[in-house]
Parts: structure tokens; sequence; C-alpha cells
């Protein structure tokens, strides 16, 4: 059993405690958790938290945690500036 | 199984309105949803509660209202919502003055505090955006908000009302009507029953499929829309602003905004958002490829290069997430709030295409008058599904010209 002020997503400090109430008011999947508390919104997207997101819900929910959805992957991966993801940043004043 | 008065399908910021305004009104509310609260349009938006963009007129007048009943609507309600009236600007490039003026003028008639300003008061005021801009649009009572924690919060206030309950995970399938072809109630995937006097759908661009259940066509087709999220990061624009163009790949009676047809086609315009946590939104995409959510490189190759025309200084914030979702369009830019003729007690509350944020507290009040018979705060002939009726359901190919 997490504790509930153990923190679960590092970048967004959201606490195991905050992931329950979420999952109390409705939340069943790692998008409606994230949706109702910004966790997996921050820098590394859900890579270190998401595991323990999936945890909590299993806990809660007696669901089984291979078929609960998970956050849908999306680019860009990794942190891009704006000028790469335009391409040619010659032609940035298209 | 104990009857309720009013059941509202979907819990998007639009059901999540009709049913919190009806709860209010003392009414024994259900509101229902297949996922989770949040999981079509309203996970997928940005929080504006604009009238800027509005065509000046009815719909104007119509989110200013909502502008005014929203600032109630947040003092009522718990939970953090990042309510900030920080006012928009619609960001004008040369060749576009004479629109833009026009677009300022028709706003402020229609009782928006709404000015055009040149370009160096547009550069103060937003130091980054581009010196070659030729001026800007600025109203004052635009706002923003958390739209999913507008909603959580409206759902927490339903469910502390007695005899009033928001059911998620609950997969509505059909609408019931009794023999005299009243509606009665609606089935669940389950096969479970719940019975209630008036049924609102409020499901977006899923409304069609349940109207369907009482042979009813509803002209909303999914308009989907990407949008970039920055890293947290220093201040990029102080509030929401967006190209003047982005009317012209909203409306198609303005003029065309002149960038290469590929971004005309995929309707491209810049936006750029503050959120209340520190990263920005970046913007914008409008098409019609059907029910598809997943973000395309394309896209966002292009949305990125349009923003950078108007903020060339950010190349270098970095961008961690994109996301898309699909607005409700309506063929004239209007939603749909109206009763179904034919079945008496159904409702429809959807087609709010990018607005649903902006119109959603005028759209449950709206609702709640209509169902309890009342004058209503402003005329709902315009929103009436009825106007619909006679013309032939848009076909896809005719959908992609647009």
């Amino acid at each position: 059993m997490i504790d509930d002020d153990v923190i679960i997503c590092r970048c967004e400090e959201i606490t195991a405690g905050e992931i329950r109430k979420a999952i109390g008011e409705g939340a069943r999947d790692v998008p409606s958790v994230k949706r109702r508390t910004r966790s997996g919104m921050g820098l590394c997207q859900g890579r270190s938290c998401e595991r323990l997101v999936l945890r909590l819900l299993c806990e809660e929910t007696d669901a089984n945690g291979e078929l609960l959805r998970r956050d849908r992957v999306r680019g860009p991966l990794l942190p891009v500036s704006l000028g790469d993801l335009a391409g040619d940043s010659t032609d940035a004043g298209v | 199984m104990p009857g309720f008065d009013v059941l509202v399908v979907g819990a998007g910021v639009i059901g999540a309105a009709c049913a919190y305004y009806a709860a209010r009104e003392g009414l024994h509310v259900c509101l229902l949803d297949r996922e989770d609260a949040t999981s079509g349009a309203t996970r997928a938006c940005d929080g504006d509660v604009l009238a800027i963009g509005q065509a000046p007129g009815y719909k104007s007048r119509m989110a200013r209202v909502s502008q005014e009943l929203l600032s109630e609507l947040v003092s009522s309600l718990d939970g953090d919502l990042d309510y900030k009236l920080r006012g928009s600007g619609l960001v004008v490039e040369e060749g576009q003055e004479e629109f833009a003026l026009d677009w300022a003028k028709r706003l402020e008639e229609s009782g928006l505090p709404v000015r055009y300003i040149g370009r160096d008061d547009a550069l103060r005021s937003e130091p980054l955006l581009a010196d070659d801009v030729a001026g800007m649009v600025e109203c004052d009572s635009d706002s923003s908000l958390n739209p999913m924690e507008l909603t959580y919060s409206m759902i927490r206030s339903i469910r502390r009302t007695p005899r009033c309950e928001a059911r998620l995970q609950n997969d509505v399938v059909r609408i019931l009507r009794s023999g005299r072809g009243q509606a009665v109630g609606v089935e669940l995937a389950s096969g479970d029953r719940v019975l209630g006097g008036v049924v609102v759908i409020a499901c977006g661009v899923w409304t069609p499929r349940l109207l369907a259940t009482v042979g009813r066509e509803v002209p909303i087709h999914p308009r989907k829309g990407h949008l970039l999220v920055s890293e947290r990061t220093s201040v990029m624009a102080r509030r929401k602003l967006m190209e003047f163009g982005y009317l012209a790949a909203k409306y198609d009676d303005m003029p065309p905004i002149d960038v290469p047809d590929e971004m005309q086609r995929l309707g491209i315009a810049m936006v750029i958002e503050p959120t209340g946590h520190g990263n920005f939104l970046l913007g914008s995409s409008r098409e019609f490829v059907g029910f598809d959510t997943a973000s395309n490189p394309w896209v966002l190759e292009l949305m990125s290069r349009r923003v950078l025309r108007f903020f060339p200084s950010l190349a270098r914030v970095r961008m961690i997430r994109s996301y898309a979702g699909l607005r409700p369009y309506t063929p004239d830019g209007m939603p749909i709030v109206s009763p179904v003729e034919g079945t008496e007690g159904l409702f429809v509350a959807a087609g709010h295409e990018g607005s649903g944020v902006a119109l959603a507290p005028i759209t449950g009040r709206l609702v709640s008058e209509m169902i309890l018979n009342r004058a209503t705060t402003i005329p709902v002939e315009p929103l009436a599904l009825g106007r619909f009726s006679g013309t032939s359901p848009i076909s896809t190919a005719e959908l992609k010209e647009v």
C-alpha cells in the first residue's frame, strides 16, 4: 500500500492521495487520472508515473492493469523545440 | 427503480452545465456518461471563454451573456478553476486592416468591450510579436479557465445536491419512448434502464448516434483540431492571442489568409494561450477526417511554422506534447440547443464547434428554462434543431471542401 503523501508524478508533484481522490470521483484509466490530476502532463510525459498510476487504479478498482487504457503515444516523444518541429528554420516565415 | 426529473447524457462541459443548472432549479437530475467526465471534446480543447471570435450579432451576444453567467458560476463552485479575466487579441496582418476594423466595429455595436489598436500599441502589450504585424483587435471581457476543472466542479456540485446523481461509466445506447412518443428514459449497454421525464442529449460529436434511436437526423460532424503543449516557460503571450485569419479558417464568408494551399486545406491558423500552470498551448488546425484523433506530424509542422511567423523568437521553446480532438461542427456555425419535435421531453444541447466552454453556462441555463417552460434569457429560435429540417444530410465529400 502506497501512503497518500507519496509523490507519484514527480514532474507535476502529484501524490497518491490526489490520484486516489480522482479515482473516487470517476477516473478509471490512465488518461482520465491525468485529466483530473495532471499526473503525466509534465516534462517526462508519464514515463515515470504511468506504472504507479496503473498500480493505484488496480488497487482501488480491482481492474486488470493489462486491460486498462494507457496514455496515447503522441509526438513529440521528447521535448522538441518549436523551430525543429517547424522543419527548415530558414523557412519559418511561411 | 426511482425515476428522475431530468436525465442528461454526456458529461462534457455542455452536459455538466445542463445538469448543473437543472439541479440548481430543484429538479432531480441524473448525469450519465459512458466514460469518465470530459472524455470527448472537453479533454482536447483550450480554456478560452471568448466572444472576440464569434460572429457579430446573435452569437457574440450569446457569448457575452455566457461570460456574465460564468463569472457568477465560478464564484459558486469549489475547485481551482484557474479563472482569469485576461482579455484576448486578434493579431492583424497587413492587408487585413479593413476587415479587422469592420469586425471590431460590429462586435462593439453588439455590446462587447472591443477596440482596434495599431502596430505600436500591439507590440507594447505583446513584445514578442513579430514587428511586421499591422495591429490587433482586443476584447477585455474574454477570459480563460481550466475547462476540465470547470466540468468536475459542476459534477461535484450536482452530487452534493439531494436526489441528484452523476453516473459515470454508464453507456447510454438508446432513448426510450412511451407509446405516445414521449421520452421516458434511456437504456444502457448493460440492458439496465434509467427513467426520467426529460432526456437531454449533450454528446457532442456522438449526438447523432443517440438521436438516430428515435429516428432523428442531427447535422453534427466531427471537425478535428490539434494543439501543441509547450514546456513551462517564461511568458510568451500575456493572454489568448489568435491571428485574425483564424476567423477565415472558421467562417466561410471571411477572406482566406495568404498562406500556402496546404495550410488552407488544413485550416492552419496561429493561436497561443497561457495556461494556469505555466505551459502554453499553440495551434491550430481544422479539418474533416471523421473520428480520427491521432496527432498528425505534418499538421504539427505546419502549425509550428505558422506560430513562428507571428512569434519568431519562440523557435527555441520546447514542445512536450500534442493532442487532437473533435469539435462538434454544425453547417451554420451555431449550436443546437433545442427540443426535438416529435418526441416530447427530448432535448439536444450540442454542436458548439470550438465554443463549448464559452457557451456552456448560457446553454445550461437555456435548457433549464426550456424544460420549465419559462421565458428564455435570450431568444432560442436561432438554436432550434428544426432550422435544418428539409435540408439533406451533408456528404463527407462536401464537408472536406468547406
